[in-house]
């Protein structure tokens, strides 16, 4: 009997199409937007602002942020466990430098005709999450 | 402390979990546990080893070290596939996890000598701590991270009725001392399918058998409870007094726990990488950092008196051990990328893994496959050559050579490789274009999802077999996350945080 393996592999992993949303394309949207909203500003937010304010507007994210973040309760305070996968995903797109250690201010390096169609692409498969994104960026701390 | 009782978590477990425990409890661990395993007359052993040198296994851990559970370990190769790369690297589960329970000996040790730990409290804690080190890896499978992967997408439903479950039933051991706001169990990661099995073998009725003669001072439900919380990193139990050893859950299950340290130094050395890991510096560097109400501590989100501890110890490590744990973590990463990473290592797994997978899921569509042919062949006592070998002997044409490629070690070669640069853009350039930049971006995200659609596609249009000829690989993240729970003592004076 022959098979037709790729059906069969797309049956063992219960999926026919691979759009879902993860950590790195979250920190994507997230630079992405931010730099939208601070055109002017070339300095992103640090590790740990970055964390804050994800944790205080995680109640109002959409259902496939809620869905990929993870929390870790510490003596001092929650983490998110995605978080560097999340910084990461948008430093090796070039969106992000940032120089160690974790507490110094993060550069960003997209530039605005990026930022606007990168945002513009992913609105299409996620539209909430960008304006959730958007949402957080218009309440981050200012960083300059 | 857990909510349930063993009894009744149990129960949950079974009811809930779709067949999954039910099949672990009564047919799995009995065959891997069983009850009329004729006892060692010795009280201890002294085993060698390349890493630890001598180290003594102590009635608390021997009589778990002859079970089934545990021996059918040292026929599951620690690192899968890596031996066809760096012939070296056979080093198994089993003197892994003897290992593992040697270095959580020595962290518990130095942790519970600086933080003042009473004696009695010590003694008992360690037993559990060291019990619950040596059975941490029980659960994994033929071909280590690899069988894992097959299963935890085989039976994912199963795994996550599981885990939530025992999310549950093994709160956070923060969650009631915590002035932070809640973090509901949901919001927890997932642990791995070889973590949740190993937690379930714990669990099981069979282990009851064994759990009292190992000498714990425990109660045998008590001590099969904190065990399972200690591996799943959620332990409970952690106070005596008026203190919190908060401490002792980043022994079993943490930025820097045993696990990760006996296979730092064991994976560098099995596979002949030199690396600068200190591991004996680290360790006497360790220290529990005492954070107390009477400190101000202003990041600290604890609360303390008032029905909750005084004191409250950190897993900790001295300034002058800083530099060892920035050297141990450098050595992580630069394990990823030449050992677990290795595009060799990856492409001979990727055949094992698309091996293992179509094997199941021919066998669930076509030939009635259950949980218990998926067990039979991912758990097989033979460990890994037995399961190699069974697929090479198969009627399925496609099954056996893939088995004997793998065998014969005909890997995949590298026919083509991308990145950024290739593809006419960088990461961050000066002046990438937009019309190169936006699709490598989106490239990139879909391919760090899943690679069967481009490989299809390119199967197609190249007129080759799926799942033969071609491999699509996507480079892996690395796992090793930032901002590490260990806390660093104040120099000033060393047992004390935010003095």
């Amino acid at each position: 009997m022959s098979y037709d393996f790729a059906a069969l592999e797309r049956r063992f992993y219960k999926t026919s199409k691979q759009d879902g949303l993860t950590p790195e394309v979250l920190g994507k949207i997230i630079a992405s937007a931010w730099k939208r909203t601070y055109p002017e500003s070339n300095t992103f937010l640090s590790y740990d602002e970055l964390t804050r304010l994800v944790i205080n507007h995680i109640e109002t994210a959409p259902q496939e942020v809620k869905d990929i973040l993870h929390f870790d309760r510490r003596p001092d305070g929650v983490r998110i466990e995605e978080m560097t996968r999340l910084i990461v995903g948008a430093q090796n797109a070039g969106f992000l430098v940032r120089a160690n250690p974790q507490n110094v201010y993060t550069h960003i390096k997209a530039d605005l005709m990026e930022t606007y169609t990168m945002l513009d692409t992913y609105e299409l498969d996620f539209p909430s999450v960008v304006t959730w994104a958007q949402t957080l960026a218009k309440n981050a701390p200012k960083t300059e | 402390m857990p909510e349930l009782g063993l009894l009744e978590l149990r129960e949950k477990l079974r009811t809930e979990s779709h067949g999954l425990v039910d099949f672990v409890f009564d047919v799995l661990s009995p065959r891997l546990i069983p009850r009329d395993l004729k006892a060692s007359s010795e009280s201890e052993k002294v085993v060698n080893d390349p890493i630890w040198k001598m180290s003594v296994v102590g009635p608390s851990v021997l009589p778990l070290m002859e079970l089934p559970l545990l021996q059918r370990l040292r026929r599951v190769r620690q690192l899968g596939l890596a031996h066809l790369v760096y012939p070296g690297a056979h080093h198994s589960r089993f003197e892994h996890s003897l290992g593992s329970m040697r270095a959580a000996e020595r962290m518990f040790d130095a942790l519970a000598e600086t933080g003042n730990m009473p004696s009695e409290y010590q003694r008992r804690l360690r037993k559990v701590v060291t019990s619950a080190a040596i059975l941490h890896d029980t659960g994994h499978t033929a071909f280590s991270h690899v069988g894992e992967r097959v299963l935890q997408h085989a039976l994912r439903d199963e795994y996550e009725a599981v885990v939530r479950i025992l999310r549950q039933a093994f709160p956070d051991s923060l969650e009631h001392v915590s002035t932070a706001p809640a973090v509901a169990p949901e919001r927890h990661k997932l642990p791995a399918a070889a973590e949740l099995m190993s937690a379930l073998f714990v669990l099981s009725p069979s282990m009851e058998s064994i759990v009292p003669t190992l000498q714990h001072e425990f109660s045998p439900d008590e001590c099969m409870m904190m065990m399972c919380g200690f591996i799943l990193g959620r332990p409970w139990k952690l106070r005596d007094g008026d203190v919190h050893y908060y401490w002792a859950e980043g022994i079993i299950s943490g930025d820097l726990d045993c696990d990760k340290v006996d296979y730092v130094a064991r994976d560098a050395y099995y596979a002949g990488i030199p690396t600068a890991t200190d591991i004996d510096r680290l360790l006497s560097q360790l220290v529990a950092v005492k954070a107390r109400d009477d400190i101000s501590a202003p990041d600290l989100h604890y609360s303390f008196g008032r029905g909750n501890p005084t004191e409250l110890q950190l897993f900790g490590i001295r300034p002058a051990g800083a530099s060892a744990l920035e050297m141990f973590v450098m050595t992580r990463s630069y394990l990823f990328e030449r050992l677990y990473a290795h595009h060799k290592v990856r492409a001979a797994e990727r055949l094992l893994q698309r091996l293992l997978l179509q094997r199941i899921q021919i066998g669930r569509e076509d030939e009635g496959w259950g949980l218990s042919e998926i067990f039979n062949l991912l758990y097989a006592p033979g460990g890994d050559d037995y399961v190699l070998g069974y697929l090479s002997n198969s009627e399925n044409g496609h099954f056996a050579q893939l088995a004997c490629r793998i065998l014969e070690r005909k890997l995949p070669a590298r026919a083509l490789a991308v990145s950024a640069s290739s593809m006419g853009t960088t990461p961050r350039a000066e002046a990438t274009e937009v019309s190169t930049f936006l699709p490598w971006q989106l490239a990139e995200d879909e391919l760090s999802r899943g690679t069967v659609d481009l490989e299809s596609e390119v199967c197609n249009l190249l007129n080759l077999q799926f799942g033969n000829d071609i491999i699509v690989d996507w480079y892996l993240p690395n796992p090793i996350r930032e901002d590490p729970d260990i806390w660093v003592s104040d120099p000033a004076d060393e047992a004390t945080f935010g003095a």
